[in-house]
């Protein structure tokens, strides 16, 4: 398969995942789309990425993780720039026409957005993606511990934050 | 709330879907660059030679590969050492090879020219500074000048048995 046919392949498998996982990243989706085409782009200059990769799915966010950092690092205000993201809502979940349910993917949206994005990154990694927290720990380049107890603090706060909604909605 | 009804609940809340046009936006880029690298990737020879030996460099950058690496280096310069001492032309001297001995007809053709250089400087000597020839002596030369004396005795040969006449 050509260099070109196996880079289509890789996105029609994995873009819907790294689209999400972007979002809960950058919480933008101009940011996100500019995100995975730089990480395909960076694929097609350097073929010799794709050897010897054994889960291109965790490959894939590991480098789109890096992308984000690359991004976020270059510009000079980000924490101005996350704060101005904080007031638009952002668009974590898909729509539903159930309006029960819209309000509780609109609180869930608003809840991780309350998170610091450490833990937000390791929460859509194990629960919207299913990693483990080898995997997790892996993509993040953090220790594996570290994900765990990311993860545990963000459940809990989370928890919190959707505990009113979710005992009424049950 | 059990935590994991709670995290069975988040799991099953469906992201967002893939933006429709962003499989084209991607591959565009993607076939962009591609073509933008085949324009440049005919780099010259040298260059891809000499990446290829960093590269390889980089690979084999370890202390003990270094370690042999450098005792081939030294084997390789001994033994390209002993070929040229084995190998070499004589050494001739410097002065000798400056000047190549000469063939014969140059010897000949150079004596032919010294011949030919000394008769005429003798030539030229005869004839006086100004080309003439020698003039010939005054008619008015004392004649005591000319006349040998009368006590000359022409010198003995030394195989002459006969020998002057005695003087009684």
């Amino acid at each position: 398969m050509s260099h070109e046919g196996e880079l289509e392949r890789w996105y029609d498998a994995h873009a819907a995942a790294l689209y999400a996982f972007g979002l809960h990243l950058t919480r933008d989706e101009g940011d996100t789309r500019d995100l995975i085409q730089e990480v395909f782009v960076k694929l097609a200059r350097h073929p010799e990425l794709l050897r010897n990769v054994s889960d291109p799915r965790s490959y894939l966010f590991r480098l789109l993780h890096h992308a984000s950092i690359d991004r976020f690092r270059r510009r000079q205000t980000q924490q101005a720039y996350l704060a101005a993201l904080a007031a638009e809502p952002a668009p974590a979940f898909a729509p539903t026409d159930d309006p029960d349910e819209q309000a509780f993917r609109d609180a869930l949206g608003q809840g991780l957005a309350s998170l610091p994005s450490e833990q937000r990154e390791v929460m859509h990694l194990k629960l919207w993606q299913g990693l483990t927290f080898d995997a997790i720990a892996e993509i993040l380049g953090i220790p594996l511990n570290t994900a765990a107890s990311r993860y545990r603090y963000g459940l809990d706060k989370l928890r919190q934050h959707l505990r009113p909604l979710y005992e009424e909605l049950r | 709330m059990n935590l994991d009804e709670f995290e069975k609940r988040l799991s099953r809340t469906p992201v967002p879907p893939l933006p429709a046009d962003l499989r084209r936006q991607i591959l565009d880029a993607v076939r962009r660059e591609q073509d933008r690298t085949a324009v440049i990737e005919p780099r010259p020879g040298v260059v891809t030679f000499w990446l290829m030996v960093c590269k390889g460099l980089r690979g084999l950058a370890s202390p003990s590969t270094l370690f042999v690496g450098a005792w081939v280096v030294v084997a390789l310069l001994a033994s390209v050492g002993s070929w040229l001492d084995t190998h070499r032309q004589p050494v001739r001297s410097t002065t000798l090879s400056a000047h190549p001995k000469p063939s014969r007809l140059e010897i000949v053709a150079a004596l032919r020219i010294h011949r030919a250089e000394i008769t005429a400087l003798a030539h030229q000597e005869s004839a006086g500074p100004d080309g003439e020839t020698t003039p010939p002596l005054p008619a008015a030369v004392p004649s005591g000048l000319l006349q040998p004396r009368s006590d000359f005795q022409p010198p003995r040969k030394l195989h002459d048995k006969t020998g002057p006449p005695e003087v009684a």
